[in-house]
């Protein structure tokens, strides 16, 4: 098999869908960051991004945490250590595939 | 399929972030303007003064840089997080050495430059500042380039003008016959010091009123 094919076939289906890609690059460039952060640079609307969000949850990519700030509902969100090495492994595959 | 090139687009989003709200460029223009003060009263005061030790320049840097941090922080908490949300960024020791080693060589090329070069301090700086301030601000936010401009500009002008006029401004410098500063120089330095610090300041004020105006905290939770 072709070997440009191969690695596109590899790419992570997960990471993959152009949504979830978007979530899993701002959240590998930073720390942690909260849910208002993700739905301003992302442009979606609460839903897609919650869906994005449990599908990336279910995978054990993305690590949950709702907390308070000043009284206030805060989601926060930060890529877990098997995100982080999906997302490297994302990207090595994207290069050698294009 | 996504390219390469978007993916480095979003992974550079958050950076591009912290100054949605123009406080990066605030915390510049304040920093400079700081180092212009400093500079001010070592040039006009009497070379035995408190301020012309170099143990009191680190300590007022220091003190500067750590209110502007604070402070920079404690604006954020109260305006950019309800409205945009919250970033905490990356510890790891090497996203944070490669910034301050980056900063520490330009500062001491700077020095060097200035004690044995004798170069001219605004042409120096300018140098230093444009191409930075550019790839780092002006890159992400287009109107920036016209700040790009004006610093490219001043800095050109300030380098210019008569060594009488900028050795004048700091006649009184502490420049003896031994120092490698000429009152030019120090007069030179403070003028840039100034320009930068207001030009790059005024940019972020502007950034800050927008984002002030375009921005509101969503009603009830932050989710």
């Amino acid at each position: 098999m072709n070997e440009s094919i191969r690695n596109i076939s590899e790419l992570d289906r997960v990471i993959h869908e152009p949504g979830r890609l978007m979530i899993a690059a701002l959240l590998f460039a930073v720390e942690q960051a909260d849910f208002l952060y993700l739905q301003h640079e992302t442009d979606m609307n609460k839903g897609t991004l919650s869906s994005h969000l449990s599908r990336l949850e279910e995978a054990g990519y993305v690590e949950i945490t709702k907390t308070f700030r000043a009284k206030i509902p805060q989601t926060l969100l930060r890529l877990t250590p098997a995100g982080r090495q999906a997302f490297e492994g994302y990207r090595r595959n994207l290069k050698a595939a294009l | 399929m996504a390219t390469q090139e978007q993916v480095q687009s979003y992974l550079e989003q958050p950076k591009r972030y912290y100054n949605i709200d123009g406080l990066g460029e605030i915390s510049i223009g304040v920093m400079m303007l700081g180092f212009a003060l400093i500079s001010w009263l070592q040039a006009s005061t009497p070379k035995v003064s408190l301020w012309n030790r170099q143990s009191s320049f680190f300590v007022c840097a220091a003190l500067m840089l750590i209110v502007i941090d604070h402070g920079a922080k404690a604006v954020k908490k109260r305006i950019t997080y309800p409205r945009t949300g919250f970033v905490e960024y990356r510890r790891d020791a090497k996203a944070r050495m490669a910034p301050m080693v980056l900063g520490a060589v330009t500062a001491a090329a700077f020095g060097f430059l200035m004690k044995y070069g004798r170069v001219n301090p605004a042409a120096v700086a300018g140098m230093i500042v444009v191409p930075t301030y550019a790839y780092g601000v002006a890159r992400a936010v287009q109107w920036k380039w016209l700040t790009v401009a004006v610093l490219a500009v001043g800095s050109g002008a300030i380098a210019s003008l008569p060594t009488g006029l900028l050795a004048s401004i700091a006649r009184d410098a502490v420049a003896g016959p031994k120092s490698r500063f000429t009152p030019d120089m120090v007069g030179s330095w403070l003028i840039e010091a100034l320009f930068i610090g207001a030009t790059i300041g005024v940019s972020g004020g502007i950034t800050l009123l927008r984002y002030l105006r375009e921005t509101q905290a969503p009603e009830g939770a932050a989710e």
